[in-house]
């Protein structure tokens, strides 16, 4: 099992990565971040993806789909955002991985499969 | 941001201030009312964030200086607790040499209360349910306190 700064830095090898955080999404802080240096402040993505998350889940519930999210993919011009939900493991933790790749640069498949791995093994 | 003759918050919220002048103050024409840069700031944060209930400044004595007029609950005990909650606080940097008064925010399980120093002598108190996103406030409190403490000391209310 990983620790929070063993599988954020994990993440950050993924090949074309800007930056990662590991976000909790009742209060949209963060519990750890890597990277975005000048690229992007880490904790205001995460407070920003934390509403995301929330809308999804709130579109479910209105769909009234019994189902969870296992991950969200947002494609920019230039940047693919993954945000990865992690299992709940204890009552009250809810938190997922935010990890945004250069688009050039990145293999979604790749990245997606590994970001799994790294969440599997991730003990908070 | 004061000058040498007095603080600001007795300046802006007179001892005899109630909550009958509070509720008053509101129905004040929207084109003559000094206050309304200050009120729209307070409605902006409540509309930016979701989850947000209320939205007051008050002084560090503990005296409401101004409200969101939709805000439920009472705002003088709300100005009172952040006062409250700046003391201890403020206490607890001096104590620790960790500088001025930032920001404090208190959570509980169905809710939360943040104070943010505005300034020296006021402060910016939002109440919020259980489900704010307090990372979003912060970041969304930010400017907002820049500008209110430009208002503050710009403005003689």
């Amino acid at each position: 099992m990983a620790n929070i700064e063993t599988a954020l830095k994990e993440a950050m090898t993924l090949e074309g990565a800007v930056g990662v955080a590991l976000v909790d999404y009742t209060s949209g802080l963060t519990l750890g971040y890597l990277g975005g240096d000048g690229v992007m402040d880490m904790t205001v993505a995460a407070a920003a993806n934390t509403d995301v998350v929330r809308s999804k889940m709130r579109a479910l519930e209105l769909l009234g789909l019994q189902d969870g999210i296992e991950d969200i993919l947002i494609t920019l011009d230039s940047q693919y955002h993954l945000i990865r939900l992690l299992r709940a493991r204890r009552t009250g933790d809810a938190l997922f991985l935010y990890l945004a790749l250069y688009k050039n640069r990145a293999n979604l498949g790749l990245a997606r499969h590994q970001l799994r791995k790294i969440e599997s093994e991730l003990d908070v | 941001m004061t000058g040498p003759h007095g603080g600001l918050p007795s300046r802006l919220a007179p001892r005899n201030a109630t909550p009958q002048h509070a509720a008053r103050s509101v129905q004040l024409d929207p084109l003559t009312d000094p206050r309304r840069p200050l009120r729209l700031e307070l409605a902006g944060l409540r509309h930016q964030v979701v989850g947000v209930t209320a939205c007051l400044i008050a002084g560090v004595d503990g005296l409401l200086v101004l409200h969101d007029s939709r805000s439920p609950g009472e705002p003088h005990d709300v100005a009172a607790m952040a006062a409250a909650a700046h003391g201890i606080s403020r206490t607890c940097g001096g104590a620790l040499g960790q500088g001025q008064f930032q920001e404090v925010t208190i959570r509980n399980r169905e809710g939360c209360l943040a104070v943010y120093g505005i300034g020296d002598l006021a402060l910016l108190a939002v109440v919020a349910d259980g489900m704010v996103n307090i990372a979003r406030l912060h970041l969304e409190a930010r400017p907002v306190l820049g500008r209110l403490a430009r208002m503050l000391d710009l403005t003689q209310l």
